[in-house]
Formats: structure tokens, C-alpha cells, sequence
């Protein structure tokens, strides 16, 4: 086997192993456009030593870390799929907040949260829709990209982020001019609790019980018992009325209450 | 659904125009803000003017008040499209009477997304 095929080899066995993502021999090509840089930057000879390092047993955090970062899929923007935003603020928030007992908080759990637009999508749309209530709202996200998720806990979007899915309005009343950039402001940033987290791994969930639990664009890279895996943490994560929300192209085993949600009891 | 596309870059307007004909749209274009006012005079039910705001003539901003001051546009969506990404120029157009704000660079995507949404009345 040639050097390449086996780092590549090494590399698809560690990122289904540790997060499930399933990465196919003809997507070796992203082994040289993500993986070259971060061995340049850590100053390996080659891309295959720092694979070789990465995969290997006892790893230094910082060089898995940084794997999994570059291996993973960040893709997500505000308010992405106008119809599972539609259905949450005229059906399920309601519902949520009429069937709360007022002296609990309200809590959802972003549980892939990539670089944080889902959950300050949210966040606004709370403080705007239920702005006496917002207060009494504990938002958590997660990620198993730790570097990925420090960047959503700056707020800081470009250009491009905050013109997919940020109307004029909007970008006036959640975000300040950050040079050339958008920042979120920080009566959301500052709402957001952030917590690493691996759906496939064996940890128990790490957020209390949640009255929405959104794991959205996520479970489709995993394989079946990936799947079940992160679904079961999605489940246990919820209060038993509360809410799943997944994307738009995925379905579980129950009857959706709208396109993309689910009563939690359903869900699984 | 009839638009009016306002851009002193012929290559803008094409690229704009494309996008909407693709979505069903009929579009005409002008170069300026006192062209589009006189295509906005000459034809009737118009549904959404997308407006750079930097032009000879009648700039962007001028052409928004113009719009908003005169009878027979109330209906019209405005959204001003322009490489200007301050805030304080988004809050001016909105101030002024656009229903919302492009920045350029964007995507196809992303313009058809935010029509869509002005159209259903959320911009």
C-alpha cells in the first residue's frame, strides 16, 4: 500500500473511531487540502508524519484536536431551512412555553452546534418573539470541535456568514460592526453556554433536561449504529415534553408534530 | 412578479437580472436612480426595486426617498444590494424606507432567500 492510501487509511478509521464520521477513499484528496496545512503549521516533514502522530495512541490533544477540527463538516448558517424556523416560532415555542411550570427554566441544547449560528438563531428569535421570558432561558451548544467552538463563543461572523440569513433587521438589532466583520452582541453571546461534547462517545449528555434539543445536519455523516448512538444521547437529553428538531432530510422513527420536530417521546 | 433592477454596473445588473429571471421573475434595469424613477413612471405594477446605492445621477438612498415620498408605491419592496457594509448605512437605508439590505459580495442563494423573504413580508 502506498504512503498515501495508508495515512488516508489511518485517517478514516480514526475519524469514524472517534467521531463517527464516515469518509470515503475518494474524499483522500482532502487529506492534502486540510490536513498539509495543519502539518505545516506544526512542523512536520510530511502530512503522513503528522497523520501518523494524530492516529496513533496517547496523541497530544492539541494535534487530535486539530484533526478533527479540519476532518469534521462546519457547515451551517442563521436560520438555515426556513421551514423548520417557521414551524418553531408559530408552533413549537409556543407550545413549549405553554405547557412549561414557570419556576423551571427553559433550557435547549444545540448538540452540534459548528460555529454557532443554530444557537444564536435561536437566541434571537427568543428575545424577540419572548422577550419577558429570555431571562429565564438557558441556551447550551456543543461540539465535539473544540477549536470550532471557540470560535462560535466569539461572535464573530464575516460578510458572507451574515448575508445567509440575516435580514437588514436583524443585523441592526443582534450584531455590532466589528471592523470588517459582525459581531453577535452580547446579551446573546453572553446567554450561551458552551460545552464540548461527543455524540458517539460513551460520556453521559451534558446539559440538563431540555425542552428543545436540536441535533440537525450531523446524524447523516454517521453510519447506523453512529445513528443510534447520538440519537440516544439526543433523547436522553430531552424533557418527556419536550422537543426534537433534526434536519431537513432526516426522519426518526416517530410521526413529526411539524416537518423536522418531534415530540421527544416519539423521537426514539 | 415585475422587478426593477438599479446598478451602474452593466455586469451587476446581469448577474442580479439572471438570478431573478431563473426564479420566474420579469425584470427590467436602469443605471442610474433618475432612469429607474422614469421606469418606474412608465410602467405599471411593480413589485420589488432592488437598488445599489452608489450612482451617478440619483444615488441609492436618493432613489429610495424618492420612491417612498411619491403615491403609487406603497406595495413596492425595496432592498438595497451595495459593497457598503457599515451599519450605520444599513440603518440609514432601513430609516429611509427599504425593507432590507444586501451586501455584496453574495450568492444567488442567499438574493433569492432575502426576496423571498421580503416578498413574504419578514424584511
Amino acid at each position: 500500500m502506498d504512503r498515501d492510501k495508508q495515512s488516508w487509511s489511518f485517517v478514516q478509521s480514526f475519524m469514524h473511531s472517534r467521531c463517527g464520521v464516515i469518509l470515503n477513499d475518494d474524499q483522500s484528496y482532502l487529506m492534502d487540502a486540510r490536513l498539509t496545512p495543519i502539518a505545516d503549521e506544526l512542523e512536520y516533514s510530511t502530512v503522513h508524519d503528522y497523520v501518523a502522530a494524530a492516529c496513533s495512541a496517547g496523541a497530544r490533544r492539541e494535534i487530535v484536536m486539530k484533526m478533527i477540527d479540519a476532518m469534521t463538516t462546519h457547515e451551517t448558517s442563521f436560520f438555515r431551512d426556513a421551514a423548520f424556523w417557521k414551524a418553531l416560532n408559530e408552533l413549537i415555542l409556543p407550545q413549549v412555553i405553554a405547557q412549561s411550570e414557570r419556576a423551571v427554566p427553559f433550557r435547549v441544547w444545540s448538540a452540534a452546534c459548528s460555529t454557532g449560528q443554530e444557537i444564536y438563531s435561536l437566541a434571537a428569535l427568543w428575545l424577540e418573539r419572548f422577550p419577558e421570558l429570555f431571562p429565564n432561558v438557558e441556551f447550551y451548544a456543543s461540539d465535539i470541535s473544540e477549536i470550532t467552538m471557540a470560535k462560535a463563543g466569539e461572535g464573530r461572523f464575516s460578510l458572507l456568514d451574515v448575508n445567509r440569513g440575516i435580514n437588514a433587521g436583524r443585523l441592526l438589532r443582534h450584531f455590532e460592526q466589528d471592523g470588517t466583520h459582525y459581531r453577535i452582541k452580547e446579551v446573546l453571546r453572553r446567554a450561551v453556554r458552551w460545552t464540548p461534547f461527543n455524540l458517539l462517545g460513551d460520556a453521559p449528555v451534558p446539559v440538563p433536561p431540555c425542552d428543545l434539543v436540536l441535533c440537525r445536519n450531523v446524524m447523516i455523516y454517521f453510519d447506523k449504529i453512529g445513528r443510534e448512538r447520538a440519537l440516544r444521547h439526543v433523547i436522553d437529553a430531552a424533557r418527556p415534553k419536550g422537543f426534537v428538531g433534526v434536519g431537513a432530510t432526516e426522519m426518526l422513527r416517530g410521526t413529526p408534530v411539524v416537518a423536522s420536530w418531534y415530540a421527544a417521546r416519539n423521537a426514539g | 412578479m415585475k422587478a426593477l433592477v438599479t446598478d451602474d454596473s452593466a455586469a451587476m445588473r446581469r448577474i442580479i437580472q439572471k438570478a431573478l429571471e431563473s426564479d420566474g421573475w420579469e425584470v427590467r434595469t436602469a443605471s442610474n436612480g433618475k432612469e429607474a424613477m422614469a421606469a418606474l413612471a412608465r410602467e405599471t405594477s411593480w413589485d420589488l426595486l432592488l437598488t445599489d446605492w452608489h450612482m451617478p445621477e440619483l444615488d441609492g438612498l436618493g432613489l429610495v426617498r424618492a420612491v417612498r415620498a411619491s403615491s403609487g408605491y406603497a406595495s413596492l419592496r425595496i432592498i438595497v444590494i451595495t459593497s457598503e457594509g457599515a451599519l450605520n448605512m444599513v440603518d440609514t437605508a432601513l430609516q429611509a424606507g427599504a425593507n432590507d439590505f444586501l451586501m455584496k459580495p453574495f450568492s444567488s442563494d442567499s438574493l433569492c432567500e432575502r426576496i423571498a423573504e421580503v416578498m413574504n413580508g419578514q424584511g
